[in-house]
């Protein structure tokens, strides 16, 4: 079908010029940032404006790598979210397996205890788990922050596991155990094999997810040399004078990781929100 | 099913089984989530600061009659509400027409997805911290701009007026992809005989969307905005890095206020008390959100 030239004229005002705009507004500050760490200090704060770093330099990131904190940031942050996505992959296997696979009491409330305590806001027990993490001596430790994300992650990271299960045929589950497969061994050496892609998926949210954690490592540490990046970086611009180009290289170290993992998952997020499982 | 039970060496076992696998699960959650709702249900009727240990104690009903004392609390609800609505209407309008943009078949549909659902990877800090530096006063995009094509500077962050929309554009930013994200999915599960007939019998694209489209995706839409305005109600990481509540506490939103009087004051009783009325503002806006919600489907 031939399309007119007065639609041609309208898709330019309704399709074009939106995309445009909603492209210019999203990588703006991407832009303007990563601009801000490429330029030199000086060139930062003096009179003369200009949008791209001229002349171009990677000062601001080995000196904020090298002799400022984001290096011991990046390390906290990656020690973090490394242990509690591993911690919460396996728990969500086990997890995915028992409700794909078995018929038991108190399945539905179990479900519907993790669908409720995924709606819980955490701002709601903040100060309670500061409390608790007290008692438990773990103030000013990595380990409260890890197993605090493990528990808020279980709930949506079940859900979405347990459909991956879910999609593989039971069928190969009563083949393994005609050979002689044990439950265990089933799941071990038949279903997970197939569902490799499910489980990198799930790591990758998981892992976006605790790496993007703020609120948790804020609350609960209070040496400087514990912090991950986002408190880090939070913490640089309450300073008296703040280094700019060093904040801007600092972001653009946090965006990274998490940014290669989107391009892994973003297939699947389409798909993985219909299913309802995935956090804001 | 018979055939499995033989078969298994220990089906003593395999009645357990799924009880074990979920063990960890349960343990984590009943420990560090239900658990400390709890203890906020507790510490609300107690008397419990930081500062002052000695006074610790129960009293019943005092921290709930403070709520009506509390001279912070009604302008922290006031501007929570519309930090939501503003917020989430925006999401909403501009996440759809996100989502519609790209449910079109065209060129470089696959980088436009992944640029514009970029945002959803970055965390509220970050996206605070690029905005900042958006918004900032002397080394800002902004007013670069705005001198070189000789306009006045402004204060974005630090005026009274210009903070709080400031602070809804960078939240904007973020939270477009998740609108756009769920809705694009809707949209796609829709066939596309629906809209080849709807253009036989001759309807225009206004009609077409209004018509069609929106009442097919509305469940999506609704349960999405539902997810979004618990969320923004809740989430203080983005303002805290922002404003930090000010200029003279118009970004101070209701989350923002209960963090600083739980756990930056330490006023533990209190702050609970604060918590449980907002787990009672969510609980009553979602149920009537569905009840509204389900009403809307009858008249259909």
């Amino acid at each position: 079908m031939k399309t007119s030239w007065k639609e041609k004229t309208i898709n330019i005002f309704v399709i074009y010029i939106p995309l445009i705009v909603l492209v210019f507004f999203v990588v703006t500050p991407i832009f303007w940032t990563l601009s801000l760490s490429f330029k030199h200090s000086s060139d930062i704060v003096s009179e003369h404006f200009t949008i791209l770093p001229d002349p171009f330099t990677l000062e601001n990131y080995t000196k904020s790598w090298s002799t400022g904190r984001i290096s011991q940031y990046f390390m906290n942050s990656a020690i973090i979210s490394i242990s509690a996505v591993i911690c919460v992959t396996i728990i969500v296997i086990l997890n995915g397996f028992a409700l794909s696979r078995f018929r038991f009491r108190g399945k539905n409330l179990f479900m519907v205890f993790m669908l409720m305590t995924q709606m819980l806001p955490r701002i709601i027990i903040i100060s309670p788990l500061y409390l608790l993490m007290r008692d438990l001596g773990l103030v000013d430790k990595l380990a409260s922050c890890i197993i605090v994300e493990i528990a808020t992650a279980i709930p949506f990271q079940t859900l979405l596991m347990k459909g991956f299960m879910s999609g593989v045929p039971k069928e190969i589950d009563e083949a393994a155990e005609i050979d002689g497969c044990t439950k265990m061994q089933t799941l071990f050496t038949v279903i997970l094999p197939v569902i490799v892609p499910g489980i990198l998926t799930v790591f990758s949210f998981a892992f976006i997810n605790c790496w993007n954690e703020y609120l948790l490592p804020y609350t609960f540490l209070s040496s400087g040399s514990k912090f991950p990046l986002s408190v880090g970086l939070r913490y640089m611009i309450t300073q008296m004078s703040i280094d700019y180009g060093g904040l801007a290289a600092g972001a653009i170290t946090a965006i990274i990781p998490p940014l290669c993992l989107f391009g892994y998952v973003q297939r699947y997020l389409v798909s993985g929100m219909s299913a309802g499982a995935i956090k804001g | 099913m018979v055939s499995n039970r033989t078969l298994n060496r220990k089906p003593g076992f395999n009645t357990w089984l799924p009880y074990l696998l979920i063990l960890p699960a349960v343990v984590f959650l009943v420990t560090f989530l239900l658990y400390p709702m709890i203890r906020a249900l507790i510490n609300s009727f107690f008397n419990y600061q930081r500062t002052k240990p000695k006074q610790y104690g129960f009293i019943g009903l005092e921290n709930y009659k403070a709520l009506f004392q509390d001279d912070d609390l009604l302008p922290s609800l006031l501007i929570s509400l519309k930090w939501v609505v503003v917020e989430v209407g925006l999401q909403t309008v501009i996440g759809l027409m996100a989502a519609l943009l790209l449910n079109r078949r065209m060129k470089l549909q696959g980088v436009l997805r992944t640029v514009i659902f970029v945002p959803w990877a970055i965390s509220g800090v970050l996206t605070g911290i690029l905005w900042m530096l958006i918004f900032d006063d002397n080394f800002g995009l902004i007013n670069n701009v705005f001198e070189m094509w000789g306009l006045t500077p402004r204060s974005w962050l630090g005026n009274t007026s210009l903070a709080f929309p400031s602070v809804v554009i960078a939240e904007l930013w973020r939270g477009i992809p998740f609108l756009a994200i769920t809705i694009l999915a809707a949209l796609q599960t829709i066939p596309d005989e629906v809209y080849e007939s709807a253009k036989m019998d001759g309807a225009n694209r206004a009609t077409v969307l209004f018509r069609i489209t929106l009442p097919l995706i509305k469940e999506s839409i609704m349960y999405a905005t539902l997810m979004r305005c618990i969320w923004a109600f809740q989430s203080v990481d983005l303002i805290m890095t922002m404003t930090n509540g000010g200029p003279l506490g118009v970004t101070t939103t209701f989350a923002l206020y209960m963090y600083e009087t739980s756990v930056t004051t330490g006023n533990y009783g209190y702050g609970s008390t604060l918590a449980m009325l907002s787990f009672l503002i969510l609980i009553g806006f979602t149920i009537a959100y569905l009840k509204a919600n389900s009403y809307g489907m009858e008249d259909n």
